[in-house]
Formats: structure tokens, sequence, C-alpha cells
């Protein structure tokens, strides 16, 4: 028991004084770890020291490694294992020792513990067990309470720890107080392996840091230097690539920063970023290095914005338009106004609010519904609105887009009136064909002729008078009215006229009807007078005009020759002569254009004077010869010789220039001869003119007169009827005393040039003035406004009988003028044959003579000298002739050839007597004989047209014998086919007989019509050319004929000659129509459309045309083919009768 | 068809027509037909007519026409034959065959009355179509409307016998092979201004109706 006990406080003292043992050692470990560490510490912050001062080499703060490590180890080793050991695992003898330690610390104690530990552990053995127990029970006593680790003392470690303490306190105060070279250098000792260079002496600090803002806003990021200001800084920033993956940094320099703080302004951010700033020093050793700040983060907020914009306009129902969507995203209006425009929009997020604004500050709410909004508003002006959006967190959109917004007005109609288009004077009729065109952008509502009827010629007020119109649609915009306005009901006397214009309304429902106007036009009545003085007035000065051109031609003339001279001694052309050759080249041809344009008038003015029938058929014809000689004033070779003229000035050839030149003189002199003849024929119209309208005014007086008077005799006429008729005669008296005038004027007139003629007009104004014709129309005005309708009416039977007579006079006046015209043409013509006849005679002996007599002859000269009057008697008949043919279109063209050979045949005999050489001169006589007669037949054919002709031009003679002629070859053609038939069938044998009377009658058709070519004027050259060749034709079936040869080639000959006589016939007809018809283009009638067609219509000959094509097929002769075609015609025509 | 579509078919035909007429240039023979007849009047027609055309519409035309007898070798080579006149006109039993070969075949003849051959153009007709007669065109017909518009039918030009002109046509197999327009001459119309001295706005209507006539011919 005994034993137990002590062998549990032997484990109890063990095992403190193990415990104790391992604080000995682990106080001692600590205590030399602290020694260490502050060796260590003290090294490191030396060795910082040292860096700071010397900026090592990496070698060196390697070797500084080295050197600690190699030191750490073996005080490791030296000082810190062994503790660590024991302490860790303490060993027996160790125990012992800390025993014996206790001990000799502890004077009650002393050996105990040893002993009790030596005694126990049998070191002792020998001794007595109860002795051995009581001793380590008296032991045990004496360290029992003991604490054996009362020497160790940790409060010890204190003062070291203490010291490591102060070391590192200093290290910070060092880095407090130069952070950037201790940092660096403390860096530098812990990282020997790297290359560390020295600290930037600034930082930037990013005062904004982090911050939100609304996508297009402005931010403003700010920094701070702290340190020295460096010299450049930078704004950086660093955003996400669009595929999420990379970034995408910008940097942009900060300049012109002062102070300590700078800022970097973005005016519109659209997308978060980070950002920091950036700077630099310029200097070494800081030079290339950067100091950047902290990150910031912008955060953008989206706006809301319109991602579509759909607009759709609805145009105002009048137009009749459809809806219209506006192409997406437009928002620029164009459009009526009126217009209803809608308006949807889609956001890119949910909306709170939307709304249009207008430039007036008028607001248009649109409904929102999600991301979309929609409303809608009307055009009435030009305008610009913004649609503005508000999302939900009460952003608004950023600077809303300004649409522009055009209200297009419904432009006004325009109206034109195409027919009459003009100002026109009513015909007989009372009836205007009227065409208007409308115009419009959406159509027409209503149109009308507006007008006012001013009855100048009657009671002289004014009325104004309002039509409306019909008009078709033609399209969309346009509209045609086309009718004949009947004037009957505006019972219009001469000089009343009617003002007209159309108005039309456009159907604008709107704003109101468009009215569009046309110009104004007016339709007159015109009277007798006026007709009548236009054209004389128009007629006299076109007279006028072409004495001018005579005139001018002469001149110019006149001029050429000068020049001619002048060309003709020099060998070069000086510049100046060549300018003024093409000056009167081009003089020239105005002089053309001129007479071109007096052609022109003239006929306008005949055609006024036709339409009123105021022109006999003989003066018509005359007008129209006139024209026609107007129209060939300017001959081929003239045109030709001016070309030419004009191609030497331009090639500058002397020598052809000079031939061109007289070839234009001798041209020219042509031309000249021309206009003069044209001038004295048309002086000679112009007279033949005035008697016609003397005949028609006195035809028109006695018309007008009759109807007045049998409106008075119809019945009892009402005042207002009275006042008309009134008027009417009114008018009638001053046509008279217009009638008297042109009696005067005529008269004096042909004083001169007919006395005869004038002394009939002398009787006519005696009868006019002793009947006072006058006078008794200004009675019956007044007895018709008296109401005295019955006397009335017997004074207008004494006048009508009067002027009944007085046109009696005029036309009997006019048809001895006509006689006497021709009778001095006959005359004039008898004389010039007479004076051939005798010139010829004594050529005849002239030429005898001169045949008798040899070289030597001294008779030579005289037979020379009496050519020489032969000579000038030619040019004195030539002159003659001249003015004959200045008087009639009848001289025929060849004379002027023969007269001009006759001219050079005398010329020759003169030159040939001078060179005396008899013989040859009578060879030249002999020609001028010929030349003589041929003159003299031309000359009495002429008469004798002359005397056969109603007219002395010859026109309708003309016409006639064509017209014979195509009859006599008709005839000829159907004996000719009829032989050559029979001869083909075989029932005749052609007998010679036959063919040679064939012959003849061609042979004679041939001679008929060249004499017709012969005897017509030059005027004739149209249709003369349209005869070109035809003889030679002729001639040619007549050879064939004599030659007994009648075969398909003559036949087919003989229907061309025939084809060609009426294409002659045709051609005059055709220039007829033409003529009468100009006046008469406007009819235009309205008709209805002809029903539409029917299938059967354009199929339904199919059947019988295949069953007739069928029969044909079947071969049968010519004539069964023809009964056949007949046979199935006549069933078509059945079938396409109505039934 | 709509309009619409129907204006694309005749945009594409013009534009197609003048493609091919690059190489040929569109053109109308002039028939030189016997019997008296006036066959050579309206020397100026085409030649306004074919300037006209070819500052209107896509077709290339050639200056003028060209004139031949229907049995000239190379009438055929024409698509469009003319005939006009005031007179007489006969055709020959070869020429009666060749013409109606020709309109059988595909080619058109346009006949303007010039005033006077009414008679004589129809009793020549009558030979060369016996089963056919002449009808007379609603204004709906194409014809009226196949480039300009031409609601009330054909113009009036010249007065002629007086009361509104007439368009008729000939049909073989559906096709009309022939127009004729008469009491209006619409050729005149077409001549140079200062001929018949027809107001402007009657010359254009003329010169409208004259293209409308080519390119029916051209294009139906």
């Amino acid at each position: 028991m005994q034993n137990d006990r002590i062998d549990r406080i032997y484990q109890e003292t063990y095992h403190k004084l193990f415990v104790t043992t391992r604080k000995k050692y682990l106080f001692m470990f600590l205590q030399r770890f602290l020694t260490g560490a502050l060796y260590v510490l003290l090294a490191f912050l030396g060795f910082i020291f040292i860096e700071l001062l010397f900026d090592l080499p990496s070698a060196i703060r390697w070797g500084f490694w080295g050197l600690g490590i190699g030191f750490a180890l073996v005080y490791f080793f030296w000082r810190l294992f062994s503790p660590l050991k024991l302490c860790l695992f303490p060993e027996h003898e160790e125990i012992i020792r800390t025993a014996r330690e206790v001990g000799k610390h502890r004077p009650d104690i002393q050996d105990a513990l040893i002993d009790f530990l030596q005694i126990y552990e049998g070191r002792a053995s020998d001794t007595d067990p109860v002795i051995r127990l009581a001793s380590l029970q008296q032991l045990y006593r004496r360290f029992r309470d003991a604490a054996f680790s009362d020497g160790i003392r940790f409060g010890a470690l204190t003062r070291d720890v203490r010291k490591i303490l102060l070391s590192g306190l200093l290290f910070l105060v060092l880095l407090f107080l130069f952070p950037g070279s201790i940092q660096t250098a403390f860096l530098r000792v812990i990282f020997p392996g790297e290359s560390f260079e020295p600290a930037l002496p600034f930082r930037l600090i990013n005062l904004t840091g982090d911050i939100q803002v609304l996508k297009n806003d402005p931010v403003v990021l700010e920094g701070r230097i702290e340190g020295t200001v460096p010299d450049r800084l930078w704004f950086v920033t660093e955003m996400t690539a669009p595929n999420g993956e990379a970034t995408v940094q910008e940097r942009m320099e900060l300049s012109g920063h002062t102070g300590s703080t700078f800022r970097y302004e973005i005016p519109h951010v659209m997308e978060d970023f980070r950002y920091w700033f950036e700077g630099s020093l310029e200097v070494a050793p800081f030079k290339g290095r950067v100091a950047r700040s902290e990150v910031g983060i912008v955060e953008v907020r989206e706006r809301p914005f319109i991602r579509n914009l759909q607009i759709k306009l609805i145009p105002p129902a009048y137009t009749g338009q459809s809806p219209e969507l506006l192409e997406a995203n437009n928002g620029e209006i164009y459009a009526l106004i009126g217009t209803r425009v809608e308006v949807e929009i889609e956001a890119n997020k949910p909306l709170r609010e939307a709304y249009l604004l207008f430039q007036d500050s008028t607001r248009v709410d649109l409904t929102p519904l999600g991301n979309r909004a929609k409303g809608h508003f009307s055009i009435w002006r030009n305008d610009q609105y913004q649609i503005r959006v508000v999302d939900v967190d009460s952003i608004p959109n950023y600077q809303p887009v300004q649409h522009a917004v055009f209200a297009l007005p419904d432009e006004p109609p325009t109206v034109e009136i195409l027919q009459p288009g003009q100002d026109v004077d009513l015909g007989d009729e009372l009836v205007v064909p009227v065409r208007i065109k409308l115009q419009d952008d959406f159509g027409f509502q209503k149109l009308w002729i507006k007008g006012q009827v001013i009855r100048a010629g009657s009671t002289g007020d004014t009325s104004q008078f309002s039509l409306e119109v019909p008009f078709q649609p033609i399209s969309d915009q346009q509209a045609l009215s086309q009718f004949h306005w009947d004037l009957t009901n505006f019972y219009l006397v001469p000089d009343d006229y009617i003002e007209y214009f159309a108005e039309v309304w456009d159907n604008n429902t709107v704003s109101g009807p468009g009215v569009g106007k046309s110009r104004t036009f007016v339709i007159r009545l015109p009277s007798l007078i006026d007709i009548l003085e236009e054209s004389e007035t128009a007629l006299t000065d076109r007279l006028e005009e072409t004495r001018e051109v005579v005139e001018e031609q002469r001149e110019l003339k006149k001029k050429l020759e000068e020049i001619a001279r002048e060309i003709k001694r020099q060998k070069e052309l000086t510049w100046e002569q060549r300018k003024a050759l093409e000056e009167k080249l081009e003089q020239h041809r105005q002089l053309q254009k001129k007479l071109d344009e007096i052609q022109k008038k003239i006929e306008e003015t005949v055609r006024q004077l036709d339409e009123q029938q105021l022109l006999s058929p003989e003066t018509l014809e005359k007008f129209f010869e006139l024209q026609k000689m107007f129209q060939e004033l300017a001959t081929p070779e003239l045109q030709k010789a001016m070309e030419k003229l004009q191609e030497a000035l331009e090639k500058m050839d002397p020598r052809k220039i000079k031939k061109a030149l007289e070839n234009f003189q001798f041209s020219l002199e042509e031309f000249e001869r021309r206009v003069e003849r044209t001038y004295e024929l048309f002086k000679q119209v112009q007279m033949e003119r005035m008697m016609d309208e003397l005949v028609n005014l006195a035809e028109k007086l006695r018309e007008k007169q009759k109807e007045i008077n049998r409106k008075l005799s119809e019945k009892s006429l009402s005042p207002q009827e009275r006042q008309q008729l009134a008027n009417q005669e009114g008018s009638l008296r001053k046509e008279l005393d217009f009638l008297e005038q042109k009696l005067e004027k005529t008269k004096q007139t042909f004083q001169q040039e007919m006395a005869s003629v004038s002394r009939e007009l002398e009787k006519a104004q005696q009868f006019l003035r002793e009947q006072r014709v006058g006078a008794r129309m200004d009675s019956m005005r007044q007895q018709i406004q008296a109401g005295q309708q019955h006397q009335a009416g017997q004074t207008g039977q004494q006048i009508q009988s009067r002027l009944e007579t007085l046109q009696s006079m005029m036309q009997q006046t006019r048809e001895q003028m006509v006689t006497e015209q021709k009778e001095q043409l006959l005359q004039a013509m008898r004389k010039v044959t007479e004076e051939m006849l005798q010139t010829s005679f004594r050529q005849e002996k002239l030429m005898q003579q001169s045949r008798k007599i040899d070289m030597a002859s001294p008779r030579i000269t005289d037979i020379a000298r009496r050519q020489s009057q032969i000579r000038e008697n030619v040019r004195h008949m030539i002159e003659q002739l001249i003015q004959i043919g200045n008087k009639t279109f009848f001289l025929s063209p060849q004379l002027n050839s023969i007269l001009r050979n006759m001219m050079l045949n005398i010329g020759q005999s003169l030159r040939r007597l001078e060179e005396r050489n008899p013989r040859s001169a009578a060879h030249a006589q002999k020609e001028v004989m010929a030349n003589l007669n041929q003159a003299i037949l031309s000359m009495r054919s002429a008469m004798q047209q002359l005397a056969q002709a109603s007219s002395a031009s010859g026109f309708e003679e003309f016409l006639k014998q064509l017209q014979q002629m195509a009859g006599q070859q008709g005839q000829l053609n159907q004996q000719t086919m009829s032989l050559f038939q029979q001869m083909q069938s075989g029932r005749l044998q052609l007998s010679d007989e036959a063919l040679a009377r064939l012959a003849a009658q061609q042979e004679m058709i041939r001679r008929s019509l060249e004499r017709l070519m012969e005897t017509s004027g030059q005027h004739r050259g149209d249709v003369l050319g349209r005869l070109d060749n035809l003889a030679q034709e002729m001639e040619e079936v007549v050879k064939e004929l004599r030659r007994k040869k009648l075969d398909r080639k003559v036949i087919e000959r003989q229907e061309r000659i025939l084809s060609r006589l009426l294409d002659a016939q045709k051609s005059i007809r055709e220039k007829e129509y033409s003529r009468k018809r100009k006046a008469e283009w406007e009819k235009a009638p309205l008709v209805k459309s002809p029903p539409e067609l029917q299938k059967e219509q354009i199929y339904r000959e199919d059947l019988l045309r295949k069953e007739m094509l069928r029969s044909l097929e079947e071969g049968y002769s010519w004539e069964y083919q023809q009964l056949i075609r007949q046979y199935y015609e006549a069933l078509v025509r059945q079938k396409a009768q109505p039934r | 068809m709509t309009p619409a579509f129907r204006l694309f078919i005749i945009v594409f035909m013009l534009c197609l027509i003048g493609q091919t007429s690059a190489q040929m240039p569109v053109t109308v023979v002039r028939i030189q037909y016997g019997g008296g007849g006036d066959w050579y009047g309206n020397r100026t027609t085409f030649v306004n007519l074919f300037r006209f055309m070819r500052e209107q519409t896509n077709v290339v035309t050639a200056e003028r026409e060209v004139s031949m007898k229907i049995t000239d070798e190379n009438f055929f080579k024409y698509p469009i034959a003319y005939i006009a006149g005031h007179g007489n006109i006969r055709f020959t039993d070869e020429e009666v065959q060749r013409l109606r070969q020709y309109l059988i075949g595909g080619g058109f003849l346009w006949a303007d009355d010039d005033y006077g051959m009414d008679p004589y153009f129809r009793r020549e007709m009558k030979k060369v179509f016996p089963e056919a007669e002449w009808v007379e065109l609603p204004f709906s017909h194409p014809i009226y409307h196949v480039y300009f518009n031409f609601p009330n039918g054909l113009p009036k030009v010249h007065k002629h016998a007086g009361g509104p002109p007439h368009g008729y046509g000939l049909f073989y197999e559906g096709r009309m092979v022939a127009f004729y327009s008469f009491n209006t001459d619409i050729s005149d119309g077409c001549e140079d201004p200062d001929i018949h001295g027809d107001p402007p706005e009657i010359r254009r209507q003329a010169l409208k109706m004259g293209t409308n006539i080519i390119l029916y011919a051209l294009l139906y």
C-alpha cells in the first residue's frame, strides 16, 4: 500500500519535473528566438538603410539574403534546435538536471528532490525498504508543496519583445516619413531579383470615383494631384467591346490643367465604362513612367428613345385618294390640307407618357401602351413637331427630332379654252364649237361659261350671263368639255359682241372650292363693213408691201451690177466686196421671206372674204393663181444660183465667184420680172376684188333688207322686236353709206384704167342719190320705231326694189369690166401679133438680100442697119408682151424662150454681118424668122384661148380640158381592153383597122395634151409636173398599136396614162379642198361610243369564210370563183343585218 | 387586266420595241395603188408623225415612210401598211391576193380617208376580205388608249362630210388586221402646220392618234 502511494508520488513528481523541463526549454527557445529575430530585424533595417543610401545592386541584395539565411540556419542549429528538441522531447537526464536546478534555486528543497528520485529509482538499493519508504516520504514532504517552475519567468522575454517592437516601430516611422523611398527600399530588399526604379514624386487621386449618369447626358470626372505636378496627364477609359470579351481602352490627354485638381468632361455618355487618370514626368529618372489613379466606374442609364415611327396619311374624302403609309421612321409629312395624320411610335422601353409638341407649343397626346403609343392630328398649315416620350422612371427622350409638316394646298383648278382659243368673228351659223380643257389635282365640281353680251351694234347695253356646261373627265386630273355653243338666243346683231370666259370650281370641301378662270375671249358678230374694211386694208397693205419688194429688188439688182462691174476689173475679190455680196444675198433671202409672208397674209384675207362669200369665183380663182405666182417666184434655178454663189464666196475662189455672180444676176432678172408681173397682176386682181365687193355688198344689202321686210310682214312686233329691227335697219343704213364710199373709191380707181367702168359706177351713184335710198332707210327706221309696221313694210319693199336694181347695175358693171379687160388684152395681143408679122416679112426680105450678096458687097452695112432696126422692134414687142403678161395668166411660157432665142439669133446675125459673112448671117436670119413665126403661132393660140375663156385667166378651161382628156382616155382604155379580152378568148381576130383606129385616138389625145401644155401658162407647173413624160407614154402606146401590137404592156401603159390624168385633176381638186377646209377644222361634235365589240362580230365570218375558201380551192374557173365570192358576200351581209 | 398591269405591259413592250428597233427603225409602207387616186398625198405626214413618236415614245422610227406597190417583193418586209387618198382605188387580182396574204400573215393596214376615197376603198377591201365587214370600234378599244388616251374615240381633224369621225376595224380570226379612220383625216392633221393651217392642238391630237395607231399595230 505504501509502495503504491510512493509510486504515485513519484509519478506526480516526475510529471511535474517533466513539465518544468519543457517550460524551461521553451523559455530558452523563445529567449534565443527573440534575440535572433532582433538581430535579423536590425540587420534587415540596417540593410534597408544601406539600400536606401546606396541603391544596391541585385547581387549584393542576394548576398544579404544569403548571409541572412546562413546566419539564421547557424543560429537555429546552434541556439534554437537544442532547446526546441528538449522542449518537445525532454530526456530523463534533463529531468534529473531540472530536479537539481530546482533544488539549487529553492533552499528549502535543496537535494531533496534529487534524492527522492535517486532513492526511488534505486540508486540506494541496499537501503531498507521501510527506510526507503520513510525517506521518500520525508523527502516528499520537503518538496510536496513547492512549485518547480517558479524559477522560470516568461516575463523576462518582454524586454526582447519590446526591443523587436521598437525596431519595427522605427521602421514604420521611417516608412511613414519616407513612404516612397522606404517602401521602394523595402521592396528592393524583399525582392532582390527584381529591378526597381525610383518611385514617382506624385500621386493621382480619383475624386469622382464611381458614378451613374443618363445616356447622352454630360459627365465631369475629376481628380487631384498629390506631390509634384506631372508634366502630362491622361484620362483613360476602358469599356467592353461589343462582343463582350475584349476591352477597348482610350487615352485622352488632359491639357491646360493648373493647380492640383483636374477634370475631364464627356458631353454625351453613351455606355458604361471604367476610367482612371494617368500622369507622367518628363524628367529623369521618372521619364517614361506613369502614375495611375484609382479606377472609377461610370454606369450609364438608358434614356427612352423612339425605335420605330409609323405615319399614316388619310387624305380628305373629297380627293378620293387612298390612305398613304409613309416609309417607316419618316416623320416628314407632305400632305394636303385637311389630311388626318395617324402617328404610331414604338420606344425602346415602356412609356409613361408620349406626346407631339408643335412649334406653337400645341401638344397632341399620344396614348401610351407598354413600349408603344399612338395618336393623330390633322394638317392645316405648315408646322414642325417633335415626338416626346417619358419612360416609367420619368426619364425623357434625348433631343427629340424636329419633323416638318408641309401643308399642301389644293391648287385651284385651271381652265383653258382650247377652241376657239382666240377672239373670233361669228359666221352665218351663229354656232361656235367650244372645247374647254380643265385641270385640277382632285377633280371638278362645276363648269360655267360666264361673260357679258355687249350690244354695241344694237341697244348699246350690256348684260351678264352665266351658263353651266357639262364636262367629261378624261383622267384623274383632267376633264374636257366639248359642245357647240349656239348663240342664237343672244339675238346678236352685227357689231354686238360677247366677252366670255370659262370658270371652273374644284371639289375641295375642306377649305371651300378652288376657282379657276380662263382667259377672256371675244366672239363678235362682225358687220359686213368691218370685214370689208379689214380685208381692204389688209390687201392694200399687201399690195404696198409687194410694191416695196419690187423697188427693193430693183435696187438690189443695181447694187449687184455695180459690184459685178467692180469685180470684173479686179483679179482678186476684196473683203469688202465679199461682205457686200453676202449682204446682198441675205437681202435677197429677206425679200423672198417677205414675199412668202405677203402670200400667207393674202391667203388669210382671201379665206376670210371667201367665208363671207364676198368674192366671185373668178376673183377667188385669180387670187389662188396669184398666190401660186407668189409661191413660184423663187425658181429652182435662182435657189441653185444663190447656193452656188454662197459656196463660191465661202471658198473665196474669185473665178467661181464671178461665174456664180453672173448666174445669180441672170436668175435675179427672171425673179425681178416675175415679181413685177406678180405685182401688176395683184393690182389687177385688187381692182377686180373691189368690183366683186361692190356686187356682193349690194347683194347682201338686198338680202338683209328682204329679211327685215319679211320680219315686218310676219306678225305684229313687240316693242323690243321693233327696236331690234330698227337697229338692224340702222346698220343697213351704215352699210349703204359704206357702199357709197366704196363706189366712189372704186370709181376713182377705175377712172384711169377703165373709164367706161368708172362711168357705170358713176351712174350707180347717181341712181342711189336720185332714189334717195339712204333717206328711205332712215325713214323706215323711224317708222319701225314709231310702231308703223305697215308703212315701214311698204317703205322696205321700195328700198328692196331699188337695192335689186343697184345689185343688177353692179353685176353688169362687173361683166363690162371683164369684157373690157379681155378686149383690151386681145387688142394688145393683136397689135403685137401684127408687129410680129410685119417684122417677119422684113426679116424674110433681109434674109433673101443677105443670101444674094457676097462679103465684099457694100450693102452689108445697110443690111446690118436694118437688122438693128428689127432688133429694136423685137425689143419693143418683148416689152409689150411683158405688159400683156402682167395682165393675164394666158401667155405661154414657151413664148419667153422663143423670144429669148429670137434675140440671140438677131445678135448672131448682126455679128456675122459685122464679120462680113452674109451667108452665115442669112442662116441666123432664117432662125429669127422661124422664131418670129413660132411666136406668132403662140400668140394666136393665146388669143384664141382668151377669146373662148369665160374669165381672163383660163383656169376652168384648163380643168375642163383635162377632164375631157381623161374621159377620152378612159373610153379608149375600155375599147382597148375589150379588144384585148376578145382577142384573148379567141373570139376576135384583131384587124389592122381596129388597131389603127385605137392608135389614132391615142395620138389625138396626145396632141391635145401637148396643146394643153403649150397653151397653159407656167403657173400650171405643179399639174404639168404630174403630166411630165405622159405625152411620151402616149407616144409609146401609139407606136405599139401602129406596130399592131396589143398586149398586157399596152393595157398597163394606158391605165397608167389614165391614172396620171386623174392624178392631175385630183391634184387641183385636192388643193381646192384644202383651201376650203381650212375654216372648217373645228367641228368636233360629241358622240356616244359605238357598242362594245361582240365576239360574234369579230369571229362570225369565220365559218362562212372557211366554207368559201374551201370552195375556191376546188379549182373553179375565175368567173365561178367570182360568183362564189358574191354568194358568200351576200350571205355575210345577210347575217350582218340587225335582227 | 388592271390599268397598272396594262401600263406595265405597254411600257415593257415599248422598251422591247425600242431595243429591237435599235437595228431596224419602225416604218410604214405606203401603198401605191392604181385607179387614179392620189396615193402620194400627205407627203409630210409620216415625217412629222415619226418625229413625234421618237420624241414621245421609246420607239425608234425611220425618217419617213417608204412607198411601193403591194406586188413589190419587199412589201412584206414592213409590218404596217398605209393607204390614203381622195379618189379612186383599184387593186389588181394579184394585189388583192397579196394584200390578203399580208394581212392574214400578221401585217396591219391603216387606211385614212382623205375625203373621197371611202366608196372605192371599201369596194376594194371587200375584194380582199369578202367575208369580213368593217366594225365600228367602241371608244374603249385599245387603239384609243394604247399610249395616249382618247376617251371619245378618234379626234376630229377636218370637217369633210361633217359629223363625228369614225374608226372602223376589220377583223380576221379575232385580230384586227386593218384600221380605217374615216371622216377626220388624221394624216392631214399630221402634216406640216402651214399646209392645212390646223391649230396646234388639233395637230397634236392627230399626231397622238397616229402614234396610237402605229403602236397598236406593233403591240397587238
